[in-house]
């Protein structure tokens, strides 16, 4: 074959190839995208979380976690949340909550009529008896002995070793513990009323979000109603008349069929109440969430899909934050972290005070250098030391240090029990006197003259806190070296079991380590500073204290709730409890995409108002 | 043989159970489950305490507890994560596939990658191409995983999808890379100066033509391959492939392997139309793709000759070949749509997870997204691991070339192409027999970092969370699922070698 030839059979064959290209089926486009080309597309919006979502029921001990309760958020619809000032804001078109009686304790709730799950059904009074019975304890039959032979199954999960009709609920709510009569429902089941057995301050939050699992899904799995009104009915029956062996199956289904982390074949576990229905969930990779067409509330999203990647690198999801895969992520907070997004085009960058704070406390029983009997029991004594060590604290040198690069606005957090930028936190700082005792800390000079006044040399502090976690190790260093000059020897007893050595209070002196806020109410403090508190590690002892708090336990009028908030606080910065440092800084990236984002310190943190939030 | 087997087996148990053992003794004291709720300051903190060690059984001691678990574990009850109530058995179903799906693109290419630069490497060793492949593998070699996956994801996906949205060619960069090949090229195929020149001019343009016409025709914005490029790709893979298992004398091979190009490339038009109106699944792309070689097979079969083994194989490859790349034509068709679609908004390279949520894509769009997705990871896994094949292959084929049976081929007058390739490469690729099953077991086990970073929940990422979440289970399964299928991988590895290399015995 001549050179020619090879070349006209080439340029033959080329045109050949082309023109047999030219007739192939057109490349079908997306297949089918969105409603088909009337209706404009949907709107969409993907967000970062660091874990996935694994239960629907977020009122089991196990799946009471921040991926579930962001996920319910926007599920679920609720009676009063939290705003931006850590208000409750109410919700009507949900229902309505309201003091009926002080002594005893009475609350009813109203149903509003637009209240629905998204199967249609109505929500009503026996989804809330649902989430009283399940987690009141009161009706679990297990006894303590019985309770140590209950295993959960393996392979499906289930709870067993309950023995034939015993009932065990895998969950507790402190408040609705104290509901120990059957509530009141009115006719139309659209209201009920509660009576406590005994005060609970804390009434509203649990108030706030009355439900949780619908009862007539439960009452359908558990008891075989034919339909929803009689899935409620049966469910409402088996709590009124503690009918031993529906309440077992209950208790199966409350605790067992609503986790999963992959979508479910069973629609039903997915009925939800709130603005959004799941309507996808890939085991540890997303979950997504559309417009709930049956929600007639108020709080109606503008955005038609959002889904939840799950992230749990914080780089990756600074990352993905640049190159447009998600539009909000909140990674945990580093300076390097910070810095990036801060360096990125068209990210808006919040940084603000988390829900955990840290906090330094000194024991007052392990015969140690704070511990009275120390100085054969004279108290002042030991009460100088003490606020010779909590004045040598170098607070604001720790948050310009630490904190400052994080989050640029990060002040001294001035109260044991007020979560900052709560609507009670200024006053109950300025009440407590801790701001004007110890100021910013590292008052060398101060710590130095209590020391001589207390007529104490060169005491000895041992201090605990996370061995393995470098900000506790640089405040430790900036503590210690503060403190050693105001004539302390500071020693390092950190452990990375110090989680479980708080309890063993003779093996440390002072401790620090955080706390996290879980809500504004005011149930979580007298666990912190009773003198029998499960929470108070340093055997801090005050009779005055003591009354005030158990009356705390028992008070709702939340005036004298404040009143005796900042009262216990002065007592405790007057008898040199401890200190409390800052407040965990957060950082929220923001895509400029989006509008309409900020966060909160308490959970949801930046899911809390997304019904406003908008797509570019 | 009876008896080897079973000696190691009962060495593995053994050391499995040895192993179990220990790693629980020290779960139990790295872990503790209670850890959240000390920090936790809700009233009813006793009850849930009392609750979890209900649950975990952890008011025994932990060696009755490892019975118990040991107990359940041999009877098919791998226990549960209990922070999530999942059983540990579904976990681990979903966590193996995804790792192995990430982890198996990645090595095989390093495997081909690496042995064949170590082959070259070895060839043309001493000369400055040997010294800068040393160099760049050990530099690879070197780097910290997470460090590459973060400049990777910032290059090759933030920057690379900001170019996308507009690209211009930057002129410097086309010709520093083209340079780049032009050197490779000229030391890779070596010989005298005059022809290195030749090959880097060569090289230098060709590279250069491409990159310019990718990015001046608007190419990278919809990257196809067509009947043209199938065509002439297949037939330059036709000849190269001859040339190399072959060499060019031998006709029956060369016309065998181009026959099967023409025809694949033919096959481009039908299959269309095939795509089109049958809805595909990876059942269907491998029946097809047996199709094909089985079609090459019988092509070579019928040229035939003395030695129809060489015609078979060749076509073979080409029809693998070809195949390959009328699939990857047909996933690249859907690349406008991909790209324009809501979810992906003209920025398709992915930094995480290893699929776009809520895309409405078809099975060949569905391709193109995991592509996506699935690149970046590959990559940084092919960069740090490749180096090692590299050094050991060009080891295995430096020993080997200094055997007297090569230079008693050289001697007896055979072409460099028969002494390198029939007589040195085959015995230069026996040593990978004992190192490919063990990497290949290992991919189950996951990678742990890479997982992390890129968003992939595998069997790495499930280990990691289970350690934080203080879950003993899942711990427990993947130690139990790594440490014994690498003994098993030792085992294949040990049999394979014997079966291979018949100076072995295993009879011990």
């Amino acid at each position: 074959m001549s050179k020619r030839k090879l070349f006209a059979a080439a340029a033959t064959a080329v045109a050949g190839a082309l023109a047999l290209s030219a007739c192939t089926p057109t490349t079908p486009g997306t297949t089918g995208s969105g409603t088909g080309g009337d209706a404009a597309t949907p709107t969409a919006i993907n967000v970062a979380w660091n874990q996935a979502f694994f239960s629907r029921n977020s009122d089991t001990d196990y799946g009471n976690a921040t991926a579930n309760n962001n996920i319910l958020y926007m599920a679920n619809d609720a009676i009063g949340y939290y705003n931006q000032d850590l208000e409750i804001t109410q919700n009507p078109s949900f229902g309505s909550y309201e003091l009926v009686s002080e002594d005893p304790l009475q609350v009813e709730i109203n149903f509003a009529e637009t209240a629905t799950w998204s199967d249609g059904t109505p929500v009503t009074a026996a989804d809330a008896v649902l989430l009283w019975g399940a987690t009141s304890t009161n009706f679990n039959t297990v006894s303590e002995a019985e309770q140590e032979s209950i295993e959960v199954d393996d392979d499906t999960g289930e709870v067993s070793g309950v023995a034939g009709d015993a009932v065990y609920f895998n969950a507790a709510s402190p408040g609705y513990q104290l509901i120990t009569d059957f509530p009141e429902i009115s006719d139309d089941g659209k209201s009920l009323t509660y009576t406590f057995s005994q005060p609970f301050v804390d009434w509203e939050i649990l108030a706030m979000s009355p439900t949780t699992v619908p009862a007539h899904v439960v009452g359908m799995r558990a008891l075989g109603a034919a339909d929803a009104e009689a899935g409620k009915q049966a469910v409402l029956d088996a709590f009124q008349n503690n009918d031993r062996a529906a309440l077992a199956e209950i208790a199966k289904v409350f605790n067992n069929d609503f986790n999963f982390k992959s979508m479910p074949t069973e629609e039903d576990l997915l009925v939800s109440s709130g603005p959004y229905v799941i309507t996808d969930l890939v085991e540890e990779q997303y979950i997504t969430l559309e417009r709930n067409e049956n929600y007639q509330g108020e709080r109606t999203p503008s955005i038609d899909q959002v889904t939840v990647r799950i992230i749990p690198d914080a780089q990756a999801s600074v990352q993905a934050l640049q190159n447009g895969e998600v539009l909000i992520t909140q990674p945990q907070s580093t300076a390097d972290i910070l810095q990036q997004l801060q360096a990125m085009d068209n990210v808006e960058v919040l940084t603000q005070s988390g829900a955990t704070y840290e906090h330094v406390d000194l024991v007052f029983n392990n015969g140690g250098p704070f511990d009275p009997a120390t100085y054969g029991g004279n108290a002042d004594t030991a009460r100088l030391v003490r606020q010779a060590f909590l004045q040598a604290i170098p607070r604001q040198q720790i948050i310009d240090n630490i904190i400052k690069p994080l989050n640029p606005e990060a002040e001294v957090r001035n109260s044991f029990s007020v979560v900052p930028g709560s609507p009670e936190y200024d006053a109950t700082a300025e009440a407590n006197g801790m701001e004007a005792t110890y100021g910013g800390g590292g008052n060398v000079d101060a710590a130095r003259e209590l020391l001589a006044q207390a007529g104490v040399t060169n005491p000895t502090v041992r201090m605990m806190f996370a061995q393995n976690n470098t900000r506790r190790q640089q405040e430790f260093q900036l503590i210690s070296e503060a403190a050693g000059q105001a004539g302390f020897t500071v020693v390092d007893v950190s452990s990375v079991d110090w989680g479980q050595l708080l309890s063993q209070n003779d093996q440390y002196d002072a401790s620090l380590f955080g706390w996290q806020s879980t809500a504004v109410g005011v149930s979580q403090v007298p666990p912190n500073f009773l003198s029998d508190g499960q929470n108070n590690y340093g055997g801090f002892n005050s009779t005055r204290a003591d009354e005030l708090l158990n009356e705390l336990n028992v008070t709702t009028d939340p005036d004298r709730q404040n009143e005796i908030v900042r009262e216990v606080e002065k007592i405790l910065v007057d008898e040199a409890f401890g200190i409390t440092i800052f407040q965990f800084p957060e950082i929220t990236g923001i895509s400029n995409q989006v509008t309409g984002v900020s966060s909160i310190p308490l959970a949801p943190t930046y899911f809390w108002n997304f019904w406003e939030w908008e797509v570019a | 043989m009876a008896r080897f087997i079973a000696r190691r087996l009962a060495l593995a148990v053994g050391t499995l159970f040895v192993l179990s053992f220990l790693m629980y003794g020290l779960l139990e004291f790295a872990l503790d489950p209670l850890v959240d709720l000390r920090e936790n300051p809700a009233p009813n903190r006793q009850e849930l305490i009392d609750n979890r060690i209900r649950l975990l059984n952890l008011d025994v001691p932990w060696y009755q507890r490892y019975f118990l678990w040991l107990g359940n574990f041999l009877t098919g009850d791998f226990g549960i994560a209990w922070r999530t109530m999942q059983p540990v058995a579904t976990l681990v179903r979903g966590a193996i596939a995804t790792s192995v799906q990430l982890v198996f693109a990645a090595t095989i290419i390093s495997i081909l990658l690496g042995v064949t630069i170590g082959l070259v490497s070895a060839l043309r060793q001493y000369t400055s191409f040997d010294y800068a492949i040393t160099f760049v593998s050990f530099l690879l070699y070197s780097l910290p995983i997470f460090w590459v996956a973060v400049l990777l994801k910032q290059f090759l996906a933030i920057g690379a999808n900001d170019y996308l949205q507009s690209p211009t060619v930057n002129w410097p960069l086309v010709v520093i890379l083209s340079i780049v090949s032009g050197l490779f090229w000229a030391g890779a195929l070596g010989g005298k100066r005059a022809k290195r020149i030749q090959v880097f001019v060569g090289a230098f343009v060709v590279t250069l033509a491409v990159f310019a016409g990718a990015l001046l025709t608007g190419w990278v914005n919809n990257p196809t391959i067509g009947i043209v490029g199938i065509g002439v790709l297949s037939v330059a893979l036709a000849l190269g492939v001859s040339a190399l298992f072959a060499g060019m004398n031998n006709k029956r091979a060369l016309y065998a392997a181009l026959t099967t190009a023409v025809l694949g490339t033919v096959l481009w038009w039908p299959l269309q139309w095939l795509f089109f109106y049958v809805e595909m699944n990876w059942l269907w792309i491998i029946g097809l793709l047996a199709l094909s070689l089985a079609l090459a097979a019988l092509i070579g079969w019928l040229f035939g000759g003395p030695d129809r083994q060489i015609s078979i194989r060749g076509a073979m490859i080409t029809a693998l070949f070809t195949s390959v790349l009328i699939f990857v034509d047909r996933v690249l068709q859907t690349w406008v749509p991909y790209n324009n679609a809501p979810q992906i908004r003209g920025r398709p390279l992915a930094t995480i997870g290893a699929s776009t949520p809520g895309l409405n894509a078809d099975f060949w769009m569905a391709q193109l997204d995991r592509a996506t997705h699935i690149m970046l990871p590959t990559l940084a896994l092919v960069l740090i691991s490749f180096a090692t094949y590299v050094r050991y292959q060009r080891g295995a084929m430096l020993e080997v070339l200094n055997q007297d049976y090569i230079r008693t081929a050289r001697a007896k007058g055979l072409s460099e192409r028969v002494v390198i390739v029939r007589h040195a490469l085959r015995n230069a690729l026996m040593p990978l027999a004992s190192i490919v099953p063990v990497d290949f077991i290992t991919l189950i086990g996951g990678a742990v970092i890479t997982e992390t970073i890129f968003g992939w929940a595998g069997m790495g990422r499930l280990f990691i969370t289970s350690m934080d979440g203080q879950e003993v289970d899942p711990v427990m399964f993947y130690i139990i699922l790594t440490g014994g299928l690498a003994m098993i991988a030792n085992l294949v590895a040990d049999f394979l070698y014997a079966v291979i290399d018949p100076r072995i015995r295993v009879n011990a």
